[in-house]
């Protein structure tokens, strides 16, 4: 019941109420029931074959295509933050998860990019986010140097190596990515394992802040491959060294980098499905000046997009931080259906 | 009786792929005390045309395991003895003047009276079994909510009436109850037992010799009386625009369903898998066309439930995600990959076996060669067994052998026998299945 719900022209009436339900309702108006937790049968007019038809398990009851999931495209908005995950073009389901948590002078956010060749992945990596968010969010510092990333590290990892699964021999059981970043106006701690990337935006350009745990890099450090593109352009090109699973190594831990903030400007926490794009810093930057928004959200939605003209090979997730953070930086922004509404009004 | 339902697949296919396949294993729980366990019936269904006094030693064979295994029968049970020669006569128990004979509920009484008349069953006439199965449908359709089994044992081919009779016998007998057949020495025709078994959801066998028929009757009538749920079939729901290539049975034996199809709606189909017990296990292997997809899409292929005397339960989901990433599109998924490599092997014994009766011995050679690399690589060391009584085998891994000059007529008939026997995927390296550090 996204925004790309409402797109595909959706109609469905609540289970608990039987009132009718707009595309894009989280809970129903009338009564209030959770439409995102109820597995109960909705009739709905397919996205794919345009019947008016159960769906089952997800998929039509009469073409079987599988209907369109809240976690294809999701959007969150503060005055300070903006946050997009999208699945992208080639992908069938969205993989990546993020949290966040927007205070007023301090912003936490987590984005996790469950692996395709893994069982669950899309549970793996929003169980990670959900773990580490909760207990970033539960430190009563300011200081971003005295949150325990290490204790969020490894409440996100408990969380995957705990979920119950079934093991498939042709895949990797239940794996993701790690990126946990704890931002104030002064300072922002950055915490990863895997190859989800943080980079620093100002009027100088973009710059890089983590380094990705992937055989790209470690070919570029080692000088086996001359240019990152040229890394990426191998059959090994996306393959990651390190990462949360039960069959990871339990010693493996993030890296962690700490960033002095050198005054105004944005931080941008994001998937491979975005930076794929943006192997050169100075297209991000670029883009970021196309969106030519003061909005967070709107400059996040730009980037999600730019992605998806690119080719969207895989899901996209960005989350845009605009630093220094005002007073009213947790203030809620529209939701992401009236911003949908409003987009299309324009 | 609870089960469960596990597909197995490789859900990934190319751009443009239509074709999915899936082995859905069926396991019902060993939870018997659960459920009230149904009535069942039991027939035991004799040849006794004049063959079976050919030598003597068959019919005397016969009444004696007869006599066992009535004397076996659980108190409660209903059961039947019927002879079968050119026409098929209920001898236990006797029908009262002027009426169809009707099962009998065994107690002591009972049991004692048929086996009395066992050890009279007659060897005289001809065969004609659609008179056998006639009879046996008859008297089992008074039990419609009953577990119904028969065990029917012959020595011979159905001479004495058109096939066509047969046929028809079956299509009125299926869904009825199930029949497992014995072949008994060299003379039978194992594809028109294996008609019999096909249709009524039973298993073919071949006795050697006749002092072997005491524990086959003993064998079926345990496995008749472990039976506990009655009517159990698979409902298979495929989307609109779809086909489904086939539904085959592949362990214990292959077995295709496909053309065994009720229609429920316009997407979905009951499939009969007879009788089950406590327990039991098997695999299926399920293949449909669906329109091809588009990279990034999803699609449902197949929803698979378990129907237990006309209740849905536990249900498998197959599914088709197109995509253009190889490493998934390329993953072979080991049941899918080993049933298809049983399938083969049957058809591969099948026809090697045609081809050598046909005196075509190079493809003899190649298809029964074929074979033996198959059942050797899956490990089916049952059907190694039986192909070397058949082939000197060169290179099991190559699938090198040489035709054998001088053939029993009975290792044929065995190795034709259990070509529809498979294995069950091999169990993986020890090993915790979750968890491990």
């Amino acid at each position: 019941m996204t925004a790309s719900t409402a797109a595909a022209g959706a109609e469905a009436t609540c289970p608990a109420c039987s009132e009718p339900l707009l595309p894009g309702d989280r809970y129903c108006e009338s009564c209030g029931h959770d439409l995102l937790a109820d597995p109960a049968v909705v009739r709905v007019t397919c996205a794919h074959c345009g019947e008016q038809t159960e769906v089952v398990d997800g998929y039509c009851s009469h073409c079987g295509m599988k209907q369109p999931s809240p976690r294809d495209h999701l959007e969150r908005s503060w005055t300070a933050v903006g946050a997009v995950t999208d699945k992208g073009r080639a992908h069938h389901r969205n993989e990546d998860a993020m949290a966040v948590v927007v205070e007023a002078a301090r912003v936490i956010a987590l984005v996790c990019d469950g692996t395709s060749t893994s069982v669950d992945s899309d549970v793996a990596s929003q169980a990670a986010a959900d773990a580490a968010v909760a207990v970033l969010a539960a430190s009563d510092s300011d200081d971003p140097a005295g949150a325990d990333l290490a204790a969020a590290f490894e409440a996100a990892r408990q969380a995957v190596t705990a979920m119950p699964f079934v093991r498939r021999p042709e895949l990797d059981p239940p794996t993701t990515t790690y990126l946990a970043g704890v931002i104030t106006n002064d300072e922002a701690v950055l915490s990863t394992l895997g190859d989800c990337r943080s980079y620093w935006v100002d009027e100088n350009g973009a710059r890089q802040l983590t380094a990705d745990d992937s055989w790209a890099t470690k070919a570029v450090a080692s000088g086996e491959v001359a240019t990152i593109e040229e890394a990426m352009a191998h059959p090994d090109g996306h393959a990651i060294t390190r990462w949360i699973s039960v069959d990871a190594d339990p010693t493996w831990q993030p890296r962690t980098v700490r960033f002095d903030v050198p005054g105004a400007g944005r931080m941008v926490l994001c998937s491979d499905g975005l930076w794929n794009y943006t192997l050169d810093p100075d297209t991000l930057a670029t883009e970021i000046a196309k969106a030519a928004d003061p909005d967070p959200a709107i400059v996040a939605r730009h980037l999600v997009e730019f992605a998806n003209q690119a080719g969207g090979h895989d899901n996209i997730t960005v989350v845009v931080v605009d630093l220094p953070l005002r007073s009213d930086a947790g203030e809620q922004g529209e939701d992401a259906t009236d911003r949908e509404k409003g987009a299309s009004a324009a | 009786m609870t089960f469960t339902l596990s597909a197995f697949q490789n859900e990934y296919l190319p751009a443009g792929a239509a074709e999915v396949h899936a082995v859905i294993t069926v396991t019902a729980g060993a939870d018997q005390a659960a459920t009230a366990t149904a009535d069942k019936a039991v027939a035991l269904i004799v040849d006794t045309s004049g063959s079976m006094s050919s030598p003597g030693s068959k019919i005397r064979a016969a009444r004696r395991a007869t006599a066992t295994a009535v004397g076996l029968i659980p108190d409660g049970t209903w059961f039947a003895v019927i002879a079968g020669s050119h026409r098929a006569w209920c001898v236990y128990p006797p029908a009262l003047p002027g009426q169809w004979p009707q099962l009998a509920r065994a107690d002591a009484r009972t049991r004692s009276d048929a086996v009395q008349v066992a050890h009279q069953l007659p060897a005289t006439g001809g065969t004609a079994i659609s008179t056998w199965l006639e009879l046996a449908r008859a008297m089992f359709e008074r039990h419609p909510g009953a577990i119904r089994l028969a065990y029917l044992l012959t020595d011979g081919k159905n001479e004495s009436e058109p096939h066509s009779n047969l046929e028809a016998a079956l299509a009125r007998s299926a869904g009825v109850f199930q029949c497992d057949a014995r072949g008994v020495g060299v003379d039978w025709n194992v594809s028109e037992l294996r008609l019999i078994t096909s249709t009524l959801l039973g298993e073919v066998e071949l006795i050697a010799e006749p002092d072997q028929m005491d524990d086959d009757f003993k064998d079926f009538l345990e496995r008749a009386i472990g039976k506990s749920v009655a009517d159990v079939r698979l409902r298979l729901w495929a989307p609109q625009r779809s086909r489904l290539r086939f539904l085959r049975q592949v362990a214990p034996t292959i077995e295709d369903l496909t053309a065994r199809v009720t229609a429920v709606n316009a997407l979905t189909g009951d499939f009969p898998t007879g009788a089950w017990a406590p327990g039991e296990s098997r695999d299926y292997h399920v293949c449909i066309e669906v329109p091809p997809g588009d990279v990034a899409d999803e699609k449902l292929a197949a929803r698979v439930n378990l129907v237990v005397d006309g209740q849905p339960t536990s249900q498998a989901l197959v599914r088709a995600i197109w995509t253009d990433d190889m490493a998934l599109s390329t993953r072979i998924n080991a049941h899918v990959a080993h049933y298809t490599g049983q399938e083969e092997l049957a058809n591969a014994i099948q026809q090697g076996l045609e081809a050598r009766k046909q005196g075509d011995e190079a493809t003899a050679t190649v298809r029964l060669g074929r074979a033996v690399q198959l059942a050797h690589s899956s490990g089916n060391e049952g059907t190694v067994r039986l192909l070397q009584k058949v082939v000197d085998v060169d290179d099991p891994a190559t699938g090198t052998v040489r035709l054998r000059r001088s053939v029993e007529t009975l290792d044929e008939m065995a190795l034709d026998t259990r070509s529809t026997r498979t294995v069950r995927v091999t169990a993986k390296p020890a090993g915790p299945d979750e968890g491990e550090p």
